[in-house]
């Protein structure tokens, strides 16, 4: 369970990264094209516009993960801890719930899309479209296996910048 | 019905602690299965459609790009040069933790990056010299928030988008004045604490060669905020190219001065995608709610409440004003900022009001509300890496607040804050 | 039964679109008593055109005007109405959408999405804007930088006439033409005026290149569950509504010199010897990546109906 948990999130990364920095790439290669060619790419808006869609949905995971979906625990915070946690498992069923709808109805609309065309590329719509299930789906792997932390609060923290020290 | 489960389900899994995206998301699902008439797949054509926009792409390079500043140690640079120039002042550290946050904010589109980064460092310098850790934060907090006010901002990015009345570049000249004012105003709220408090600045003074040399090595991230407003000013390129300028430019910096690897990039890139989902899932989920909420005419029956209560154009911005604060205690800035600009703009039309006006006060509005609470994300943040409780972050925020309030009624009173720098760069209708 | 009609201009009495709306839900509301409530959703607050069409095959929205860029994402064929200086005027470009050409298209349109059109109307006779040169005949387009729709058929028109194209998508125009990230932009008269786009341009030449149109579409399935009177009631009220959009776009067209010289555009007349260098130029080019797209058929029979159209 850990190795595959260890895989998950690595491929995840690595999905989330590489989506952003290809948008950089096309975006800024429009610009120089532009300036140094007089042309942009035409399909380059709207790729990239799908990567960022596919980055967002696909990064919801790691988010959870690394506590960066704010939530406002000031009042559940006041109630005694019995009660608190199990408010907490009820979030996450819910939460497990609502992903699972959206991985449902988002699969059905990749097949309401498929025989429509993007307006730029021509290509069928069902393919961005792709990035609602496929986020959702992963979403729901991350909380199944985080769910424990989540509910304790403890979350995967980021290394924080490097102290600096401006008196010396 | 289906208006009253949509928005007590809102408000009930808020106040429950479920993570603010899920609110609006588990809401409007709710609504939309109970009352059976909508089609469901609404949910995943909303989620889609609320970030498929190119403009959006704004905010994930001014996230790439302020995450890039600080790993490749320009943010420690620029933190130096805002010591070496006010430290020696009475509040010294309060008054670097104004100025840094201004510097950062020509960087950074978001409050929440400043509060994490620069903000938490000067938080704990502050606290190690001797003052009081909920003063420390609280300050932090509050300069935390002119990021967004200061251009780039992903707050006004995300506004001209709700509104087309207004452009990305007419948002970021116009924030430039209030920005400044908010430092202005926070540095004099710090004064007067220190004063009050015996906090001291640093012993020494800077000499003049410790100065030019901390802003020499400041310097190429100074540049950033003049690249990106004067590309975009000259016509050189639009805001979501200008976001992308930015990030290869700090890509450029970091491979020049070799503090930049494979092994560190790939963090910032990881780090950079993690925020980004963090803030656009908002934006996706707050426009399957904001749909709902349009479909339903509420909003519609509001404006006609409050177009109904008077004829006067200052008393309609101080509604409007009142009612967006109300707002901002309770939601998140984000969400609140997606649901209210349509709600309020075409009011603020309606009693001629000029729309750049509007966009700051009501941005001005929902960043004071990122440090009020309950609901107040900077003061999390704040709270979480100071290790402080809320109650006391609260008190101690209270003199920075008026501070900014007091800016707030002048942007509300003086059109010409808002308005003339974009007016005077040709972005006004 | 309630009836919501999303459209994407300003709500204010000057937008074609907003009148049009207006006039169709006091008209419906009178004709059926209440029967069917219309409400009006106006300024995009239902989304942009291609999730309004998604909106109406979902049935969350019952009827829609939206522009043709987006329909003929759904429906390949429409782009044939991108063929370029195709009609002579308006009332050739009315009667032949109105005839029995506009029939059959739209029938295969219902037939394969669903969605059933009412009606066009006028989304304005496009003319090229630009801030550098007066451009009176092709060889004056060369070097420009045009924006164009975000759909490859405009990239060939411009491109065809020695111009290159940039894509940006219309929220971006205003703040691309501002800043000058592109030179022109293509548009009809309403839509410069509304968007102020005239704001940062000098020249606008009249070659009137394509006619573009708003379709009024409504759910199939939510007009084929209205009772007689309320389908005829609907059917009725479009025809007032198309009279009103119509109407108002064309004046604005037939008055283009005076209302964009008036916003203080330098107005280049196209004559009509210029403007068949223009047609040499475009239409062979535009037509064949038509064809490729959606086949010979419906271009024919458009230039089948224009011919009749001239024959009469
Ligand atoms: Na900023
Ligand atoms: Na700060």
């Amino acid at each position: 369970m850990a190795q595959f948990e260890r895989v998950l999130i690595a491929v995840n990364r690595f999905l989330v990264a590489s989506s952003l920095a290809i948008v950089f790439l096309i975006v800024i290669a429009n610009v120089i094209g532009r300036y140094l060619f007089g042309s942009s790419l035409a399909w380059g808006e709207e790729v990239a516009r799908f990567l960022m869609i596919f980055g967002v949905f696909a990064g919801a995971g790691l988010a959870l993960r690394s506590g960066r979906l704010v939530e406002i625990d000031l009042f559940v915070a006041l109630l005694p801890k019995a009660v608190r946690l199990t408010i907490r498992w009820c979030a996450v069923v819910v939460m497990a719930a609502f992903m699972g709808l959206v991985l449902w109805f988002g699969i059905q609309f990749v097949e309401f899309g498929w025989n429509k065309e993007t307006m730029a590329t021509g290509i069928s719509r069902g393919i961005p479209y792709l990035a609602i299930p496929f986020g959702s789906f992963l979403f729901l792997c991350h909380l199944v296996l985080t769910c424990r932390k989540f509910v304790a609060g403890d979350f995967e923290t980021d290394t924080h910048l490097d102290e600096v020290d401006v008196q010396s | 019905m289906m208006a009253k489960t949509l928005i007590i389900l809102f408000f009930a899994t808020l106040v429950l602690g479920m993570p603010v995206v899920f609110t609006m998301g588990v809401a409007s699902t709710v609504a939309i299965l109970v009352d059976g008439a909508l089609n469901p797949l609404l949910i995943p054509q909303r989620l889609f459609g609320g970030i498929n926009s190119f403009p959006l792409m704004a905010v994930p390079f001014f996230i790439l790009a302020s995450e890039l500043m600080t790993a490749c140690g320009l943010t420690a640079a620029l933190l130096r040069f805002a010591n070496d120039l006010v430290g020696h002042i009475r509040g010294g550290l309060g008054h670097v933790n104004v100025l840094v946050s201004m510097l950062f904010a020509g960087i950074s589109g978001s409050a929440l990056a400043d509060a994490a980064g620069p903000s938490a460092i000067v938080m704990r310098m502050m606290r190690n010299a001797g003052y009081e850790p909920n003063y420390a934060g609280a300050l932090s907090a509050a300069t935390a928030t002119i990021g967004p006010i200061i251009p780039p901002s992903i707050l006004m990015v995300i506004y001209a988008i709700s509104d087309n009345r207004v452009t990305v570049a007419g948002l970021f000249m116009a924030g430039i004045v209030p920005g400044l004012l908010m430092g202005l105003a926070l540095a004099a709220a710090n004064h007067y604490v220190s004063v009050k408090k015996g906090y001291r600045g640093r012993e020494k003074r800077a000499s003049g060669s410790e100065v030019t040399r901390s802003a020499l090595a400041a310097g190429p991230a100074m540049l950033m905020p003049l690249i990106i407003l004067g590309g975009i000013l000259g016509g050189v390129f639009t805001p979501t190219e200008a976001g992308a300028v930015a990030t290869a430019y700090a890509l450029l910096l970091g491979l020049a001065m070799r503090t930049l690897n494979g092994s560190k990039l790939y963090t910032v890139l990881v780090r950079a995608s993690v925020t980004t989902s963090s803030v656009l899932l908002i934006v996706a989920m707050a426009s399957v709610f904001g749909w709902l909420l349009t479909y339903l005419q509420i909003p519609q029956s509001l404006a006609a409440l409050i177009s109904g209560a008077t004829t006067d154009r200052l008393t309609v911005l101080f509604l409007l004003a009142g009612f967006a604060l109300v707002c901002g205690l309770f939601i998140d800035t984000l969400p609140a900022l997606i649901i209210l600009t349509p709600v309020l703009g075409p009011i603020a039309l309606q009693f001629g009001i000029d729309p750049l006006q509007f966009a700051m006060m009501l941005v001005l509005n929902l960043t004071i509300g990122m440090i009020t609470p309950p609901v107040g994300p900077v003061l999390f943040v704040i709270a979480t890496v100071g290790r402080l409780k809320i109650e006391g972050l609260s008190r101690a925020v209270l003199p920075l607040l008026a501070a900014e309030i007091l800016v707030l009624l002048l942007v509300i009173l003086v059109p010409d804050i808002s308005t003339a720098l974009p007016r005077f760069f040709g972005f006004s209708n | 039964k309630e009836l919501k009609y999303a459209h994407f201009q300003a709500a204010d009495m000057s937008s074609p679109k907003h009148a049009a709306a207006l006039a169709f839900e006091t008209c419906v509301e009178g004709k059926t008593s209440g029967s069917i409530d219309v409400q009006v959703f106006p300024a995009s607050q239902l989304g942009d055109g291609g999730q309004v069409i998604e909106g109406l095959q979902l049935g969350a929205i019952q009827m829609g005007v939206v522009h043709d860029g987006p329909i003929s994402a759904v429906y390949k064929p429409f782009a044939v109405f991108a063929m370029p200086y195709l009609f002579d005027d308006q009332a050739m470009a009315w009667s032949i959408v109105d005839g029995a050409f506009g029939e059959e298209l739209f029938d295969d349109m219902r037939s394969q999405t669903g969605i059933r059109v009412l009606g066009l109307a006028d989304n304005g006779v496009r003319n090229f804007t630009n801030s550098k040169v007066p451009v009176a005949e092709p060889d004056d387009m060369k070097g420009l930088k045009m924006r164009v729709m975000t759909a490859p058929v405009w990239t060939k028109l411009v491109e065809s006439l020695g111009a290159s194209a940039t894509p940006v998508p219309w929220p971006e125009l205003p703040g691309a033409l501002q800043q000058g990230v592109v030179d022109g932009q293509e548009n009809g008269v309403t839509n410069i005026v509304n968007a102020s786009l005239y704001q940062h341009q000098k020249y606008v030449s009249l070659d009137g290149h394509v006619f573009s149109w708003h379709a009024y579409m409504i759910n199939d399935a939510f007009y084929e569950g209205l009772t007689d009177a309320e389908r005829q009631a609907v059917n009725e009220c479009v025809e007032i509504s198309k009279v009103i959009h119509r109407g108002m776009t064309a004046a604005q067209d037939a008055n283009a010199a005076t209302i964009l010289g008036e916003k203080g555009l330098e107005v280049v007349p196209v004559s009509p010897e210029q403007k068949a260098k223009f047609r040499e130029l475009a239409q062979p080019a535009v037509r064949e990546y038509i064809v490729g797209e959606i086949g010979e058929d419906w271009p024919n029979k458009l230039d089948a109906a224009v011919a009749d159209y001239r024959g009469q």
